[in-house]
């Protein structure tokens, strides 16, 4: 049966081998994409441990055009997602209750693909799939007390965006990536970041 | 003229790129004072079998210990509900109470102990000052002696300080593998952070629900 994360990988996949290629030229220019993320977690496990928006996150995209519509490259982030609250933190030998900060930071990297649609001209969505693995840290703070728990995961992502042009000749871009975490340890992490970015070299 | 290198708007790019990647891993400020709030901690050796446990053994003291390792003056009524909080958990859980006298060696000893003093979490230091009196050591543990002290190599990402009156639950599993030399092999603990501090009326209005919170989230025993 086929995870809700792989559905929207293929689905995504489809749309983006489905679409026409662009006019303009990008096979073989490089790219370099700063973003600021926030941060939304998604899945019940991650939500239980630290809910609620996070405006704390940042990305950088960096990619090849293959052809001159399809980029391939690689992505790191460092994404923050924290809340004071009084859940239970359960860690793999142990838990803690009651009230304290509860942070999780993930620092993804991941080797991306991206397909773009329609004219360079205009405004351009363009879709992303992307794996690898990521690096999160649990972490529980209360008063003198602190507990962590930090495993290596494997991750894929799903992302849908915006090229906005300017007069200026700049890019701005808009976006929304779906990021999974798979178990390690018992332990699964799944959020979605927002981001805003500048896209240089497109 | 020449604009320098740092003005570009390239350079502000990547600084600003930088600086949102840097900054992102910052945490925002933290809870003031130990003190401030209920916090029940419990930790517990993965390769411990708490399926096999079946009886247990609890002195009927709650040692206090200062940082000289001397034990205090208990308040004895307090501490009595306290214990008996304790034994009513582990009876909700399957576990029958031995007495100490009780020539048949228990499947684990369980201990209370509230530090007086601020003290980092899974210290060793001091155990044989005030439990080597139990008498149960000697019957089913003779080779036990006053170099030997309770090892937590499980409970290490727990890091940091407890709080002065802090009660931790202690089970030790004598059959347990000991994991060094001269270690007493403890295999689940539990620390209230705090639990002792402030007048005996606001402890006897939180220990039950702290001491039952401690069990609900050890589903492993």
């Amino acid at each position: 049966m086929m995870t809700r994360c792989g559905r929207v990988i293929v689905v995504l996949l489809i749309l983006g081998l489905s679409v026409s290629p662009v006019s303009a030229q990008r096979a073989g220019r490089w790219t370099f994409h700063p973003q600021y993320s926030m941060v939304l977690p998604m899945s019940d496990e991650t939500r239980e441990f630290v809910d609620g928006f996070s405006w704390r996150g940042g990305t950088i995209d960096i990619e090849r055009g293959a052809t001159d519509y399809i980029a391939i490259g690689a992505s790191f982030g460092w994404h923050v997602l924290s809340e004071e609250n009084t859940k239970t933190s359960v860690f793999p030998d142990g838990a803690i209750s009651g009230r304290a900060l509860r942070h999780v930071n993930s620092v993804p990297l991941m080797v991306t693909g991206k397909i773009a649609l329609g004219s360079r001209d205009g405004i351009q969505p363009w879709f992303g799939v992307g794996g690898g693995t990521v690096w999160i840290e649990s972490r529980t703070e209360s008063g003198a007390l602190a507990a962590e728990d930090t495993n290596w995961h494997r991750i894929a992502m799903g992302e849908a965006g915006l090229r906005i042009p300017r007069d200026s000749g700049a890019t701005i871009t808009l976006s929304a990536r779906y990021q999974r975490a798979f178990e390690t340890k018992g332990l699964e992490r799944e959020y979605v970041t927002f981001s805003v970015g500048y896209l240089l070299g497109g | 003229m020449a604009r320098p290198w740092w003005c570009g708007r390239r350079a502000l790019l990547w600084g600003t790129a930088i600086a949102l990647v840097a900054g992102a891993a910052c945490y925002p400020g933290e809870i003031e004072g130990v003190g401030e709030v209920d916090l029940v901690m419990t930790a517990y050796d993965p390769g411990a079998s708490f399926r096999s446990f079946a009886t247990y053994v609890m002195p009927d003291t709650i040692i206090r210990v200062d940082a000289a390792g001397t034990d205090l003056p208990p308040a004895p009524d307090l501490d009595q509900q306290v214990l008996d909080a304790v034994a009513t958990e582990l009876a909700a859980l399957g576990y029958v109470r031995l007495e100490p006298s009780s020539l048949a060696a228990p499947d684990v000893v369980v201990v209370l102990t509230v530090n007086v003093r601020e003290v980092p979490h899974w210290t060793d230091g001091f155990w044989w000052s005030y439990w080597g009196w139990f008498e149960g050591w000697s019957q089913w543990s003779p080779s036990w002696d006053a170099g030997w002290a309770p090892w937590y190599p499980w409970a290490h990402k727990y890091a940091g300080v407890r709080g002065p009156g802090t009660l931790q639950i202690t089970m030790i599993d004598s059959d347990q593998p000991t994991a060094e030399a001269r270690a007493i092999p403890a295999v689940w603990a539990a620390a209230i952070d705090g639990l002792f501090t402030g007048a005996e009326a606001s402890v006897i209005s939180r220990f039950q629900s702290l001491v039952r919170q401690a069990f609900d989230q050890s589903p492993y025993l």
